[in-house]
């Protein structure tokens, strides 16, 4: 049998392994063809495929197909995870020229690059001269920034590195595409750069999930290669697990290819998946949950209690959420984006259904937590006070049973008189079940 | 995609610096042509505008509209080496040498790095400025500086000297064939008060929407090759971005893209309303911006705008705003909402007209719907809606006043916002009754003025710059065009705050405020001041007279000037 045509874990490098996306490669290409050479900014979460996608766009057969010709076109992959607090603008312009005249084919580029290389002097006057002789060679510069958030938020990098980049990118035949897991101005680390014009010169473009016409295709394009089929059956339990995301459709197929590589029988082959997914996904969706601020953990919490709720659809309107949490509409589209919640026909899902019974298990205290609980209602009166009354009763009841660290979260969210009495009961009737 | 396939020519974000994507801006090139030979020939001209309504464009620009013995230099001093005059100077030198070289083929050398260190004016004005001068011959070196502010910034941060702008002006006074052009897109009140030599001194004109006719043309010519935009796709466009540069160029970025993936012969209003989401989306940077610039009252204004009025592309009232918020269990003062008011219209982001306001980009509107509905940001806004409702009684009253003149007196817009002392002066202002002042002089010395221009552009509607002592309809008619002012005559004594100008004859209302202030900086008291007002049609070229005029030599230590458009 043939090797297992499904990857994750790391990103994809082979074009013709390069599924979906065509919006954003639209986009991207046509600012890049435009009169102006612009700039885009591309949004996404972890293992969403940001970098399998710059990999997609750096390829010169790829480029070539868009009316970028290599001979005219240095594309520049820089992966940011490397900057780190020792690292400054010059370091990392030193850097960034070394990647440059690795990547260039064309030796003048390559030679002016060199010039800069070790320059300690090196400043955006300097580096404005030698953009200025590749424009003068005919040349284009695209750098792919990868993971950008490590610039926005490093304090080596001030106001004066954006406002000398955007100077450069304005000036001469130099575009920028980044990527971050969040907008780039909601990464600043500081007013001064959030406040400067670096920013405008973006288009931001939002990478989510697949469409679901994409993940089949994925899925189906895979396996052309192969003498393997998964059943129906299969296919529908990979998307029940993995929704539309792109990194967990990849492991999800995997395991199933492995399984189908033993000739398990089907419903070994299921379980198997079913165990084998929660172990890949649980650091992921630990990482997600992490990365998700107090609003976005109690829509994700009221999401994985309305699914239990409503399983086997597992599906819940915007105004079911609301009637559990009154802010939650914005914060609802903002996991959308994110590929946390999908839509489905007019209502919402989490994208996986692993990942309902994973949050109500970080939320649901042990045995021991639930027995210090006097304890820890004593030491935070001043929190507790904001449920009091005869309404926040059943609250109260169920507030032992919340693991510590979310027990000031479980209050934050059921605070609203309005909404505490609904929030309570379906804690109440869920979280028996959890552990 | 196909590399054969067209290229979406809308620029969404980047400056635009060819020919193609370029439209409308007459009257600005025709203010610095006219300005550049006139008899304020040694003034700096300042180009000034909020963010994104394409200055640096218009500099990129300047070349193709001037005489070609004008020999335009584009300076960004974001790519300069600030730190120090012996820097700015040499980058300002090699600037100018690669420029001669690249777009006037004109070889000139540049003294080394060490000899600006050791002398850095002798180097730049004695060697470099003189080379320059035996090769320019009689033309004119027009050097185009973008946001000059830059070099405040870094003054005030301890790493240029401040002397820099006195050397600037020491450069404007002794080369008669060296011009200044410079674009600021904040700070301008600042500059004018801490550089009053140079920027109080300087001609400005601002950059704000585009005409009808140029966005029309944005909107039509580039993709004409490709489909037809038809008048109701035009005419949505144009209410969704009211002529605003860069979201008209957004809009028809994504207006082509759709196109694109499904081609047809005509586009129409219902594509334009298709594209609005991804319009957010690609645009939500400056989007997000405004809203992030904004202070808690003016973000309470916007929210409350938008709640205030559902139906859309409706006005709302200051009360009705502040209603809303009161449902919501919040307390908007009204000294406060009209200050946010003020601002906002200052910023363009809002349009006032008789007491209400509306959204001057729609798209900002259907972006707070998006993402900052009023009651998701209640609680965000909760630290200083406390404050608000610990505001005495006594200073709302005293603020309410000036509430009837919100959005008609903005000052020029900079970072830091509106002072007490200009809110306040807006009160006294309008509860006296404003002595207006105008002189009309008929000339027609300036041969440049007599292009048909103003000194403020506004996207196709009516424009407006005022106050509230100021009178749209003023009984004396509308100077004519090629006039120029001088002091000593009454020209109107109304007090109004409408502005209900048609779309061809639009009025332009100018407001000097002059004051004798306390050393302090405190409001003055009543009758100290001076309110004159101008009344002109659209067209007019000598706005800026009227304010040069105005502002010499009487003992006016303040001087406010404010435009505001509206639809």
């Amino acid at each position: 049998m043939q090797d297992n045509p499904f990857t994750y874990g790391n990103p994809i490098s082979d074009r013709h392994r390069f599924v979906g996306r065509d919006r954003e490669v639209e986009q991207i290409f046509g600012r890049l063809r435009n009169e102006e050479f612009e700039s885009s900014s591309l949004v996404g979460d972890r293992r969403i495929g940001k970098t399998s996608l710059f990999n997609y766009l750096a390829d010169p057969r790829v480029r070539a197909q868009h009316g970028l010709l290599p001979e005219q076109y240095v594309f520049v992959y820089a992966d940011l995870q490397m900057v780190d607090e020792s690292m400054g603008p010059v370091r990392l312009w030193h850097w960034l020229l070394k990647l440059m005249r690795q990547q260039s084919v064309d030796r003048a580029v390559a030679d002016l690059a060199i010039t800069l290389e070790g320059d300690e002097r090196l400043d955006t006057f300097a580096l404005d001269e030698l953009f200025e002789q590749i424009d003068h060679e005919g040349q284009h510069v695209v750098f792919l920034l990868d993971e950008f958030e490590h610039i926005t938020s490093n304090g080596n990098f001030g106001p004066d590195f954006y406002y000398g980049l955007r100077s450069l990118v304005i000036h001469h035949q130099l575009a920028l595409v980044t990527s971050s897991r969040r907008e780039l101005i909601e990464l600043c680390h500081s007013e001064a750069i959030k406040s400067s014009p670096f920013f405008n010169i973006f288009a931001n473009i939002n990478l989510g999930l697949f469409t679901h016409a994409d993940a089949d295709r994925l899925i189906r394009q895979s396996l052309s290669r192969t003498e393997v089929q998964f059943s129906d059956r299969e296919i529908e339990e990979v998307f029940d697990l993995a929704g539309p995301h792109p990194y967990f459709l990849q492991a999800a197929c995997w395991v199933l290819y492995e399984s189908h590589r033993k000739d398990l029988g089907e419903q070994a082959r299921t379980k198997i998946l079913r165990t084998q997914f929660d172990q890949e996904a649980t650091p992921h969706f630990a990482d997600y949950w992490g990365n998700s601020d107090d609003y976005e953990k109690i829509v994700l919490t009221a999401a994985a209690l309305l699914e239990q709720k409503t399983t086997p659809e597992r599906t819940f309107s915007l105004s079911d959420l609301h009637a559990l949490f009154a802010a939650s509409e914005p914060t609802v589209k903002h996991l959308e984006k994110r590929g946390l919640l999908t839509p489905v026909s007019g209502k919402y899902r989490l994208f996986s259904s692993a990942l309902s019974p994973w949050i109500l298990y970080q939320i649901t205290a042990e045995l021991s937590e639930q027995q210090t609980f006097p304890e820890w209602w004593k030491q935070n009166q001043k929190a507790t006070e904001r449920i009091t009354g005869k309404q926040a009763e059943p609250l109260r009841r169920i507030l032992p049973k919340i693991r510590t660290n979310y027990r000031q979260l479980i209050i934050t969210w059921a605070s609203d008189p309005q909404t505490i009495g609904a929030v309570a009961s379906l804690l109440n009737s869920s979280l028996a079940f959890a552990h | 995609m196909d590399a054969t396939r067209p290229v979406n020519p809308y620029i969404a974000g980047s400056p635009v610096t060819g020919t193609e994507m370029f439209f409308g801006r007459e009257d600005v090139f025709s203010f610095v042509r006219r300005n550049l030979t006139g008899r304020h020939r040694d003034t700096p001209i300042v180009l000034y505008g909020q963010r994104r309504t394409g200055k640096t464009s218009v500099l990129y620009q300047m070349h193709r509209h001037l005489d070609p013995r004008y020999r335009c230099i584009f300076i960004d001093p974001h790519g300069l080496n600030l730190n120090g005059i012996e820097n700015l100077l040499w980058g300002l030198a090699t600037s100018i040498r690669r420029g001669l070289q690249r777009d006037h083929q004109l070889s000139v050398a540049v003294p080394d790095r060490a000899a600006f260190a050791a002398s850095p004016h002798t180097a730049f004005e004695t060697t470099f400025l003189d080379a320059v001068w035996s090769i320019l011959g009689q033309d004119h070196l027009v050097l185009m500086i973008d946001e000059v502010v830059r070099l405040h910034e870094e003054v005030r941060a301890g790493r240029l000297e401040r002397e820099v702008f006195d050397y600037l002006r020491h450069l404007m006074q002794h080369f008669e064939r060296l011009n200044f052009v410079f674009s600021l897109g904040s700070g301008v009140e600042e500059m004018r008060k801490d550089y009053a030599f140079l920027f109080g001194v300087a001609l400005y004109h601002r950059i704000s929407f585009l005409e009808p006719a140029a966005a029309r043309a944005l909107i039509t010519q580039p993709a004409q090759d490709c489909y037809q935009v038809m008048p109701d796709g035009v005419e949505k466009i144009l209410q969704i971005t009211s002529g605003h540069p860069y979201y008209t160029q957004l809009v028809c970025h994504c207006l082509f893209d759709r196109w694109l993936r499904a081609p047809k012969p005509q586009v129409t209003s219902a594509d334009a309303d298709a594209v609005l989401p991804e319009a957010i989306e690609l645009g939500s940077a400056n989007l997000t911006y405004v809203w992030e610039d904004s202070t808690p009252e003016e973000q309470a204004m916007m929210a409350g705008m938008a709640a205030a009025m559902p139906a859309g592309d409706s006005a709302a009232t200051a009360d009705q705003i502040r209603e809303v918020w009161h449902k919501a269990g919040v307390r908007l003062p009204a000294g406060q909402a009209a200050t946010a008011a003020r601002n906002l219209t200052a910023r363009e982001v809002v349009v006032a007209s008789n007491g209400s306001y509306s959204f001057a980009i729609y798209l900002q509107r259907l972006w707070l719907d998006k993402h900052r509905r009023l009651d998701w940001v209640k609680e965000e806004l909760e630290e200083p809606s406390r404050k608000w409702s610990e505001e005495p009684e006594q200073k709302r009253d005293r603020s309410a006043k000036a509430e009837t003149s919100a959005g008609d007196k903005p000052p020029h817009r900079q970072r830091s916002r509106v002072s007490p002392w200009a809110a306040t002066l807006a009160a006294v202002g309008a509860g006296i009754l404003a002595l207006i002042v105008v002189i009309i002089v008929l000339s027609s010395s300036n041969s440049h003025s007599t292009a048909s221009s103003n000194s403020h552009s506004t996207a196709g509607a009516p424009k407006k710059i005022g106050s509230s002592a100021a009178s749209s309809s003023a009984t004396t008619p509308a100077p004519p065009a090629q006039a120029k002012y001088t002091l000593g005559k009454t020209y109107a004594t109304t007090q109004d705050t409408s502005c209900n100008a048609g779309t061809n004859d639009a009025t332009i209302t100018v407001t000097a405020v002059h004051t004798t202030t306390s050393p302090d900086g405190t409001p003055p008291e009543n009758g100290n001041f001076m309110i004159a007002t101008v009344t002109v049609k659209e067209g007019y070229s000598g706005v800026r007279d009227v304010m040069r005029n105005l502002s010499s030599p009487t003992a006016c230590r303040h001087k406010r000037m404010a435009c505001s458009r509206k639809d």
